[in-house]
């Protein structure tokens, strides 16, 4: 069969970090081929070279057996037409269906009015080529998430694209639409188009014809569907990694008492991938919990029940054994220091950039009657704190006076760190605690939460890092579609985690 | 944010800005002048003069300077918890409102009261037609700048209309109230000029203001809204809270501009109280970048320009038109002070980011 796109060692680098490194990848006309890796495998840097986004470190691309030099997206679109879906919509929300397909040239009636009529005829052709049904005169905003993605097909169909890429375009979608998509897909195949299918679900993978694994920025697996089976995707995604076995297990003074309980908590009205199912756990003085999972599977909304930013629909949260559900609040937690908590977004919601280090450092309203005596700002002991923790947890900074964005991203986290952990309380939270940290910062980190632990808090780590869940994890839990499988650690490995975590071994 | 407390603030790039922008403004504006066929320097020597040349021209400054220093605190307050209140000018007419009921129809009152009683209510006249914008932000999510922009217009009819209908006796021909009552006028600081007790009023304020921004919980808070509203709520702020106090009492200090002018100059209501102060303190609190100490330099400034350019007119016949132009010409290039602020400041060693793989 053609060839109709080659990628031939094709490295690209961001500064120390090699995201790709010498992939070679090739799409046959009139496959559906799926791209698979973890978070961070260089999925979304190879979609991006070969879409004119990114320029190549080193490699050639091919298409159609010519030497292609892609430089712009306008480029890939135009000159190679090679179409792209991406994760997040590019539509225009307040435009038609058949405005945002036509979007590159409206058809002109007397040269200076808009012919929709003739629109309207195009997007049915459209419509009916692909055997599916829509008002081209719909606005985008008011179509569902997999509608406005067949919106986004159809333009680039429109552009006669015959290389498609979708960019994991299941991640928003309902079962059912996954299935509508899947069958759109073939049929679009069957007419010639290549179709790459970037995901990280095994389930999807294994609907396609050829599959590309990439691990680490390499490629681990290149085969057919019929000759692999779920075991070889599983070893290609994860690797055989060698579970870290020398834990730094603690020895905890006397009976380690529960912290926080979780219990049948649901959120949500259960439509969406990430609503909560009777999720329950527990979280003991000196242990921590690892919550493994993709991201969207729930976490987000499992920690925001938790720190108070909303309600669950049912269920209850219990801190020090005392039911908190009725009056979460962010306030009222702050305020009583029921927790620390490492939030995942560390420059929207972790710190305040345009502030000084200083005033960082003394956000959270438990701390106010210490900083702000009868209300008014006690500069000097504010002053020594800060210096105190950027000593201890070694912020790389002019000063306290200097501003937070000067910060690099390691050293803002270390910033975070500093002020949640000094908090007096006994239960920390942290999410994806290491994610984009150099090798040193992720070592510290970790150091870090193991002796927060020997002092016996009871920590809660929610983290994609599957290395870093094994390495400090007590007891592991896999959230997957909302529902979460605590496993203790002696029956946990990589490959199992893996399994549940792309929903293999959904129940057993 | 203002940086008062930090010792170690190198001033040069600040001075060297300050400089060059002021190079810049003159330069423009002596090209006009000389295809004006002004002679340029007896022009600024004019100017300075009717500024500052004399007790009465001082005073005149300071007067004109007053409502706008009021109203830039109260601004300065709301921009530092992230609310682009517009409205300060709306806000002035409910405080000049209220002054005037106070001081006409509140008798019996020994002055001190009296004064005092016309500061709390105008005070809180203003905060609250603020906090009402304030609300439907918290409440609705209604963006501020329009709420607060449209709120200017109803403020300034309703006055109006308070006026005509109510304030205005039957016999008068024009639109203006009674006179307030003497004990509710502000005291003369300066035999034979204007110059009224509201001034001190102010910068006391400013005070206020600038140990409440920098030195208490309050301010912290407004200042931790204002930077980043998603990082306030997880360090447990109530941030409708603080954005609620805010806007009252921005609203407030606007308020006290219009109590100014109607117990201290005109002693009565009047139907166009305020020349745009309370928009002309818009642009003076970003050029002041949001700092009390630096909302004093530039009303004064302004208010002298306004009262300098008055004084032009009458005495080389130069239209006042061109001493808006000279106003505005201040505006803009004050507001590209930091950018040229940049150009002098020492190259920063750290901040190299780190990139995600995805």
């Amino acid at each position: 069969m053609k060839i109709v796109l080659k990628a031939e060692g094709i490295v690209k680098r961001f500064d120390s970090l090699v995201a790709n490194d010498h992939i070679d990848f090739e799409v046959r006309a009139g496959e559906l081929h799926a791209l698979v890796g973890e978070n961070g495998a260089g999925k979304s840097t190879l979609l991006n070279v070969l879409y004119g986004v990114l320029k190549p470190d080193e490699g050639n691309i091919f298409v159609r057996g010519k030497r292609a030099k892609i430089l712009s997206t306008h480029d890939a679109i135009v000159k190679y037409k090679i179409g792209k879906v991406s994760q997040h919509s590019d539509l225009v929300p307040t435009f038609t269906v058949a405005e945002n397909i036509l979007f590159r040239d409206i058809p002109k009636k007397y040269r200076w009015f808009t012919d929709r009529d003739l629109m309207r005829r195009k997007v049915n052709g459209l419509l009916a080529l692909i055997g599916y049904r829509l008002d081209p005169d719909a606005l985008v905003e008011n179509l569902s998430v997999g509608e406005q993605q067949n919106v986004e097909l159809l333009k680039i169909l429109y552009q006669d694209s015959d290389i498609i890429f979708l960019d994991e375009p299941s991640a928003l979608l309902a079962p059912q639409e996954v299935k509508d998509l899947f069958t759109l897909l073939k049929s679009l195949t069957e007419k010639g188009r290549s179709i790459i299918f970037v995901t990280h679900k095994l389930d999807e993978a294994l609907l396609c014809d050829r599959i590309t694994v990439l691990r680490d920025g390499k490629v681990s697996l290149k085969a057919e569907r019929s000759d692999i089976t779920q075991e070889d995707m599983l070893k290609a995604m994860f690797g055989e990694r060698i579970d870290i076995t020398e834990r730094p297990f603690s020895s905890i003074d006397g009976p380690s008492k529960p912290i926080l309980e979780v219990r049948d908590l649901c959120t949500g009205d259960g439509n969406r991938l990430s609503d909560l199912e009777n999720v329950s756990f527990v979280v003991h003085s000196g242990e921590i919990l690892g919550i493994a999972g993709i991201a969207g599977n729930g976490q987000k909304e499992l920690l925001d029940v938790i720190t108070g930013f909303s309600q669950p629909k049912k269920g209850n949260v219990l801190l020090n054994g005392k039911d908190i559900t009725q009056h979460l609040s962010p306030h009222m937690h702050r305020k009583q220091n029921m927790f620390a908590y490492v939030p995942e977004d560390r420059r929207g919601i972790g710190s305040l950039l345009n502030m000084t280090i200083a005033d960082n450092m003394i956000l959270g309203e438990g701390r106010k009657s210490y900083f702000f005596p009868r209300f008014i700002r006690k500069s000097s002991a504010i002053e020594d704190f800060s210096i105190r923790l950027i000593d201890e947890y070694d912020v790389r900074t002019t000063g306290v006076d200097a501003m937070a964005e000067s910060l690099s991203g390691g050293n803002l986290q270390k910033m975070i760190l500093s002020r949640e952990f000094s908090i007096d309380t006994n239960l920390i939270i942290v999410a994806q605690p290491s994610y984009g940290l150099d090798f040193k910062t992720t070592e510290f980190v970790h150091a870090k939460l193991v002796e927060m632990k020997t002092h016996g808090k009871g920590i809660l780590l929610v983290s994609k890092d599957l290395d870093e869940i094994m390495r400090l994890s007590d007891r592991i839990g896999v959230i997957f579609k909302g529902r979460l499988k605590i496993i203790p650690r002696e029956e946990a490995s990589v490959d199992r985690i893996g399994r549940i975590m792309v929903g293999v071994e959904e129940d057993k | 944010m203002s940086k008062e407390k930090d010792q170690r603030v190198n001033y040069f790039p600040i001075i060297m800005s300050v400089l060059v922008v002021m190079f810049a403004i003159f330069f423009i504006f002596s090209i006009l002048l000389y295809f004006s066929k002004f002679n340029l320097a007896k022009v600024y020597w004019t100017l300075l003069i009717g500024a500052f040349g004399t007790p009465g021209a001082i005073a005149q400054t300071l007067i004109r300077m007053c409502p706008i220093l009021f109203c830039s605190l109260g601004l300065l307050i709301a921009f530092r918890c992230g609310m682009w209140n517009i409205g300060a000018e709306g806000q002035l007419y409910w405080g000049a409102l209220a002054a005037t009921v106070v001081g006409v129809y509140v008798t019996g009152l020994p002055a001190l009261f009296h004064i005092l009683l016309a500061i709390i209510v105008s005070f809180a006249c203003g905060g609250a037609w603020s906090a009402i914008c304030g609300y439907l932000k918290t409440r609705f999510n209604a963006n501020e700048v329009i709420t607060t922009l449209l709120s200017n217009f109803i403020a300034y009819w309703v006055t109006f209309y308070f006026l005509k209908f109510h304030l205005q006796p039957k016999t008068a021909f024009n639109p203006s109230s009674l006179p307030v009552q003497p004990t509710a006028v502000l005291p003369i600081m300066l035999k034979g000029t204007l110059l009224h007790a509201g001034i001190p009023i102010a910068l006391a304020c400013a005070a206020i203001v600038w140990v409440v921004m920098n030195k208490t919980a309050l301010g912290y808070s407004i200042d931790v809204v204002g930077s980043n509203k998603s990082a306030a709520a997880y360090g447990g702020i109530r941030v409708n809270r603080i954005i609620l106090i805010s806007m009252f009492l921005s609203g407030g200090f606007a308020g006290l501009a219009g109590m100014g002018e109607v117990l201290g100059i005109h002693r009565l209501l009047i139907r166009n109280i305020s020349p745009n102060y309370g928009f002309i303190a818009i642009a003076a609190v970003f050029i002041a970048r949001l700092s009390p100490v630096g909302a004093i330099l530039v009303s004064l400034f302004l208010g002298g320009i306004m009262t300098g350019g008055r004084y032009l007119q009458t005495t080389m016949g130069i239209p006042i038109h061109l001493v808006d132009v000279l106003v505005a010409l201040f505006i803009v290039f004050m507001l590209l002070q930091p950018i040229v602020e940049k150009k002098f400041l020492p190259t920063p060693l750290i901040g190299i980011e780190e990139k995600g793989r995805d």
